[in-house]
């Protein structure tokens, strides 16, 4: 099982949006895939219309003993179920400080799925957190969406420092351009600048109307607009990512078993 | 209160699915009226399908409660999936697949492959189907059941229909969802026009085919009485392997997977042991000429076979090893598999000559009811006498052969021990039936002994075989350095496999020689007494 995990420190880049279209491509593709909302505004469970059922979920996400299946609800998607967030979800950094060793609960919480998922995206919220440690700790590969502004080079230095301080740095940082509006002098500027680097994906992620209403629709963009620019862009960037991850080996390798 | 539930896509777990059979005349508003109060349904338009059904030769998937299931329509393919316990797997856009390795990377080939092993997957039915797919929501919009609504007809193995259209709906639980699933099925179990059926998609259009789900295994399953005369069990035990045998020629000579000329070998080495051993119990002068034959048989699908296991030994070698070894073998692999092929070709001609046809004619007009008693001395006796007796004397037979060998045990020792096992191993299951879970305790204890026997035998052959190979190719002057040097790091690691296996042959024949393993053998009857 691939655990991929879509962060930013920064808000509003399109984490949610990547981590609903690709997780909505793997499902299309015949891979079972989890989604796990790590992000208290719980956009992404909001989107596949579920909600945690557990008065505790956030207790029982890091604690011993509750399996993270349990806690996972199918989406209206065959093949795609989510672990679903809410408000309440803020606990969870609270909870992890209590335990040993709160960098590894993720992990431990994710390992056994590797039987049953063969995809996990894990949409984080845009914050430096223990979380976000535990979430290094537990990803084959980091996808870091950026926007193409002047401050988003500093952002992206920023998280290459965190993980080095969460001792994560042989988990590969992916960034790639996102909601980039060509028509824009700045965005057109600053994109060819970034895309000069040779750091980032060459995938690009245009701004679209079409993401948007796909939202409205409860529908990743790959499935409400499939032939829209932002939708090829994403079915791009799902290519991508699995060549970027060909001869690599997952971190939670799933054993070949009897059904 | 009859049920109405008829298939489901598991028949030994909880299921995820269920199939309502339903009048042609319904309509999907039918449906939708049932369902409880705040549920509503909506089928996207319908589209006409061809749907084949995949299975291996003896029907594993099948066994395990699963289904693979290729579907093609207009030229777009898809492969669906379905393990007993969680939802249908949907791979688009996918080619008909034959091998596991055909089968698309993650879920479906990680549980696949497991069952099928290196099996082939053969069409055993296909179905016209005529679909809509859909959904039911629960009052928040929220999906909580798939379905899909399937009018199919079945296609006979010339693709002409076959039998009458039949209408049915499948439904699938969303995870998480198991209330909205059980208030759904709940009103559909109380609808009136869904009409119980006995059979399966997968049934009809097997049966279209002329075949039955499960209809092939290669488990004996000979169910004998006590008091039966040993002759007709003889009699019995031979028509079961030649209804193996038969079953697995075509496959043979079509060389659609290695298992069939394996399911072959095993029906014709049971059946030279079952005469081998039940002599007494058939008349000598009727059967001697199949004895032979049998032998024949056994001579000309021997080479083939081996290199079969040598071929598949020396590709896992291969991934074992890994790079560069593993590639460095690549030049013996290719010489195993040119002379496998080659041996094979030969096979073939064998098995489709008139000598094949006329051992057939004669093993198949031994196993018919005969029209005098047989007259040998132990045709009359009751079964479970001379079924005890004999697998008591087999038993004493390896038990006093392994007493015999010099520590360490040679090789060819060994190897002759292993034989022995297997002779017994074949009484045991042929006459299974008799002794219950007794039989089965013993089998299984045998197995543990002729498991670490057979890995032990397996790695002698293996170094004996790639001396060999590697002997051609060297004499040829075709092979690297690499190459030659990679055969050498194997033939080590066999080497040190090898001597290391002694301690489980050793554990393993403690273990089937002890106090009470002789008791349960003692326990068989026949007179046998002490073993």
């Amino acid at each position: 099982m691939w655990v991929i995990a879509v962060w930013s420190i920064k808000g509003g880049v399109g984490k949610t949006t990547t981590a609903a279209a690709l997780a909505a491509l793997a499902a299309r593709d015949g891979q079972r895939t989890l989604l796990w909302d790590l992000d208290p505004q719980g956009a992404v469970s909001h989107w596949f219309r579920v909600a945690p059922r557990h008065r505790r979920a956030p207790r029982q996400l890091v604690k011993k003993g509750t399996p993270l299946a349990e806690l996972a609800l199918g989406s209206d998607l065959p093949n795609l179920d989510i672990v679903p967030s809410d408000l309440s979800h803020r606990a969870l950094e609270a909870e992890l400080a209590r335990r040993t060793h709160p960098t590894g609960r993720l992990a431990r919480k994710l390992a056994p799925l590797a039987q049953v998922y063969d995809w996990a995206f894990l949409d984080c919220a845009p914050s430096v957190t223990l979380v976000s440690e535990a979430v290094l700790a537990a990803a084959d590969a980091v996808l870091a969406p950026v926007v193409p502004s002047s401050l988003s080079l500093r952002t992206l230095e920023q998280m290459r420092r965190l993980r080095a301080e969460a001792a994560a740095e042989e988990v590969p940082l992916l960034p790639f351009l996102a909601m980039v509006d060509r028509r824009r002098r700045l965005h057109r500027h600053n994109a060819d600048a970034l895309a000069g680097t040779g750091e980032f994906l060459t995938t690009v992620i245009p701004m679209a109307s079409a993401v948007e209403r796909a939202a409205e629709s409860f529908t990743p963009v790959t499935l409400a607009a499939p032939t829209s620019p932002a939708a090829t862009a994403y079915m791009s960037l799902w290519v991508e990512l699995q060549q970027r991850l060909a001869g690599r080996q997952a971190r939670f390798p799933a054993t070949p078993r009897r059904v | 209160m009859r049920r109405k539930e008829l298939t489901t896509a598991a028949h030994t777990h909880e299921p995820s699915e269920r199939v309502f059979k339903i009048p042609l005349r319904r309509r999907a508003a039918d449906l939708g009226r049932l369902l409880p109060d705040g549920f509503t349904m909506a089928l996207q338009a319908g589209n006409t399908l061809e749907r084949r059904y995949l299975d291996t030769h003896d029907w594993r998937l099948w066994a395990a409660g699963a289904s693979l299931t290729w579907e093609s329509a207009a030229g777009v393919t898809s492969l669906t999936w379905r393990p007993p316990h969680l939802g249908p797997v949907i791979v688009p856009r996918w080619p008909l697949p034959r091998l596991a390795a055909d089968l698309p990377e993650g879920t479906v080939r990680r549980e696949v492959h497991p069952l099928i092993g290196e099996r082939a997957l053969l069409v055993h039915g296909s179905v016209v189907v005529h679909q809509r797919a859909g959904a039911i929501r629960d009052q928040h919009g929220k999906v909580v059941v798939r379905i899909w609504w399937e009018r199919g007809q079945c296609l006979d193995a010339s693709g002409r229909p076959s039998g009458h259209p039949v209408a049915s709906v499948r439904m699938a639980k969303v995870l998480g969802f198991e209330g909205a699933w059980q208030a759904v099925l709940a009103s559909l179990n109380a609808a009136p026009f869904l009409e119980a059926a006995a059979d399966s998609e997968l049934q009809r259009a097997a049966g279209a085919r002329g075949r039955a789900s499960g209809d092939y295994s290669s488990r004996l399953a000979i169910q004998l009485s006590p008091q039966l005369p040993a002759a007709e069990a003889t009699r019995l035990i031979l028509r079961r392997l030649l209804d193996m045998a038969s079953a697995n020629l075509a496959g043979t000579v079509e060389d659609i997977d290695p298992e069939f000329l394996h399911d072959l070998r095993v029906a014709v080495r049971r059946a030279r042991s079952a005469l081998g051993q039940l002599t007494g119990s058939y008349d000598e002068r009727s059967h001697k000429p199949l004895r032979e034959e049998l032998r024949w048989l056994g001579e000309i699908t021997g080479a083939c076979r081996d290199l079969d296991v040598f071929l598949a030994d020396l590709r896992s070698y291969q991934n074992e090893l890994g790079s560069p070894t593993g590639g460095e073998l690549a030049p013996l692999v290719e010489e195993v598999a040119r002379q496998r092929a080659e041996q094979h070709a030969a096979l073939r001609a064998a098995l489709t000559s008139a000598r094949l046809r006329r051992c057939l004619a004669l093993w198949h007009r031994l196993t018919e009811p005969p029209r005098r008693p047989p007259r040998a001395p132990e045709a009359q006796w009751p079964t479970a006498q001379v079924a005890a007796a004999r697998v008591q004397r087999a038993y004493r037979r390896m038990r006093r052969h392994a007493r015999r060998l010099p520590v360490p045990a040679p090789a060819e020792g060994l190897h002759r021990l292993r034989i022995d096992g297997k002779k017994l191993r074949y009484l045991l299951e042929f006459f299974a039936s008799l002794w219950g879970s007794r039989g089965a305790a013993l089998i299984r204890h045998l197995k543990e002994l002729q498991d670490a026997l057979g890995v032990f035998n397996d790695l002698a052959v293996q170094q004996r075989r790639l001396a060999e190979i590697l002997q051609i190719v060297l004499a040829r002057g075709e092979v690297a350095a690499a190459t030659a040097l990679a055969a050498g790091r194997l033939a080590v690691l066999l080497e040190e496999r090898q001597a290391a296996q002694r301690a489980a042959v050793a554990e393993g024949l403690a273990a089937f020689f002890a106090r009470e393993v002789r008791a349960q053998v003692a326990s068989l009857g026949g007179g046998g007494g002490e073993v």
